[in-house]
């Protein structure tokens, strides 16, 4: 790699880093694995960037990376953790309640399974189209549709359990009406 | 009434305080993946080009002497003519010792159509040994896609609550155990019974330690010494052998139908193999191959 592709790759990494671990995070759930992942695909894609000749699909390919390494790494990691089917009571009580929803959500998004929570976090933590997002994840605009709109109802479910609620952002499509259970 | 996307981002947001790549080590291995893409591809190409020069005009100048120390991955290696169909005469170095290397050497002995072995770890302890894992998998996906790929769409499958054929799991242990460290000893517990100086044992935590049911030593023509051991715990076979080299350090290569086993009763990875995936003549292949380095592969 020449030195200007390798200051191509630096200013990459480090003007991404941070999201892509936050991405990460909402994926695995753990910040720890979730740097882990992330360097372990900046690794991976440090041997690709030569070949990596259209710059603008470069974010495209660090989240398909990404997402791979998690799912390399939550298949080694589950003989070790089980999931639980039931949210764990909220524990931590604030006067705002924004901690506790918080909480809530990144525990929710837990649960549930590896395409929905992939679906979902791409879409809104992302900011994905659901094209992109497709693409991502390697399935039809159709699955993606499909698949956050059941991310999304488990999620209101959730939060309904505890007497809160979810809303989608006006600016998105409502994938699924507001007290809709269709997809439960 | 919360919004998702904003929940999302406060919950990264003030989540954790912002941390820095750590750019030394991404560098660095990055560099050492791209090396050994190079030599694979060289690999690749030179078995290719020469099909029929073969390993004759390979040569026996290209087998690692074993009375040599090992070459180092991070080690200039010699220069490589790009394969071509100009060029069929390719000479090659190795690739030297490296995880990749080593990888393809028991995928080349054990699993020829490339379609059963992923590398699943290693676990190392200083110098004393350095145990590379490998998943063996067997199930109706395999074969259609990548193997990672397959392996994935059927964990996320069942994960997702469908009902999925079922994946046939075992696992493969090769380790590098220095002289001084005791066979028999695993990485985490000794090993009981009568043959527990047999061969190195799987990895195995959870579960009870491996017992060998039966153990043969033999002398090879060189002098050097191999051990074949057989053993049978909670329904999971394994086959080990384990080669002594002249100094006393020993590699070692064990097969078994479990698919877990530190937990064999955790099936969620799938479920044991029906059989043992290799034979003891193809352990026994694996170690005694002349491109397999006696000391470790560096850490990657």
């Amino acid at each position: 790699m020449t030195r200007s592709g390798d200051a191509e790759f630096i200013e990459f990494v480090v003007g991404s880093h941070q999201r892509l671990v936050q991405l990460a995070y909402l994926l695995c759930g753990d910040w720890h694995r979730a740097e882990d992942a992330v360097q372990g695909a900046f690794v991976r894609m440090y041997a690709a960037w030569p070949r990596i000749r259209n710059q603008a699909a470069v974010d495209l390919y660090a989240r398909k990376t990404i997402l791979s390494t998690v799912r390399d790494d939550a298949r080694r990691q589950w003989r070790r953790e089980r999931a639980s089917a039931r949210l764990p009571e909220p524990a931590i009580q604030d006067r705002t309640g924004q901690i506790d929803e918080r909480l809530l959500l990144v525990s929710a998004l837990r649960i549930l399974p590896a395409r929905q929570r992939t679906a979902v976090v791409l879409r809104y933590l992302g900011d994905y189209s659901i094209e992109d997002t497709a693409e991502v994840m390697g399935c039809s605009a159709g699955t993606v549709k499909s698949q956050t709109a059941r991310a999304i109802a488990a999620l209101r479910k959730s939060f309904a359990d505890v007497g809160l609620s979810l809303q989608q952002p006006e600016a998105v499509h409502p994938l699924i009406p507001e007290e809709s259970t269709a997809w439960q | 009434m919360a919004m998702i996307d904003q929940l999302m981002r406060d919950a990264v947001e003030h989540g954790r305080p912002p941390s820095s790549p750590n750019l030394a080590v991404i560098l660095a291995r990055g560099q050492a993946r791209r090396r050994q893409a190079r030599l694979a591809q060289a690999g690749t190409a030179a078995l290719t080009g020469t099909a029929v020069i073969g390993a004759v005009t390979l040569g026996q100048a290209m087998l690692p002497d074993r009375s040599r120390p090992p070459v180092a991955v991070d080690s200039p290696t010699t220069a490589t003519s790009p394969a071509t169909p100009e060029s069929p005469t390719v000479t090659i170095t190795p690739a030297p010792g490296s995880q990749a290397a080593v990888a393809e050497l028991v995928a080349r002995h054990l699993d020829p159509d490339r379609g059963h072995i992923a590398i699943s770890g290693e676990d190392r302890s200083g110098d004393a040994y350095v145990v590379m894992t490998f998943d063996w998998f067997d199930g109706p996906t395999m074969g259609q896609s990548t193997l990672r790929d397959a392996v994935n769409t059927w964990y996320e499958a069942r994960q997702d609550g469908h009902q999925v054929e079922p994946l046939r799991n075992g696992k493969i242990n090769l380790a590098w155990v220095d002289a001084e460290t005791n066979l028999g000893a695993n990485d985490r517990r000794k090993v009981a019974g009568a043959h527990r100086n047999c061969a190195v044992s799987p990895r195995r935590v959870l579960g009870p330690p491996m017992i060998w049911a039966s153990c043969t030593t033999a002398t090879l023509p060189d002098g050097t010494t191999m051990l074949e051991a057989r053993g049978d715990a909670d329904g999971v076979q394994t086959i080990g052998v384990t080669h002594i080299l002249p100094d006393g350090s020993k590699i070692s290569i064990s097969v078994s139908t479990g698919g877990d086993l530190e937990d064999p009763s955790n099936d969620s990875t799938g479920i044991p193999l029906s059989q043992l995936p290799a034979t003891m003549d193809q352990l026994r292949a694996v170690v005694l191959d002349p491109y397999m380095p006696t000391t470790p592969p560096p850490y990657e």
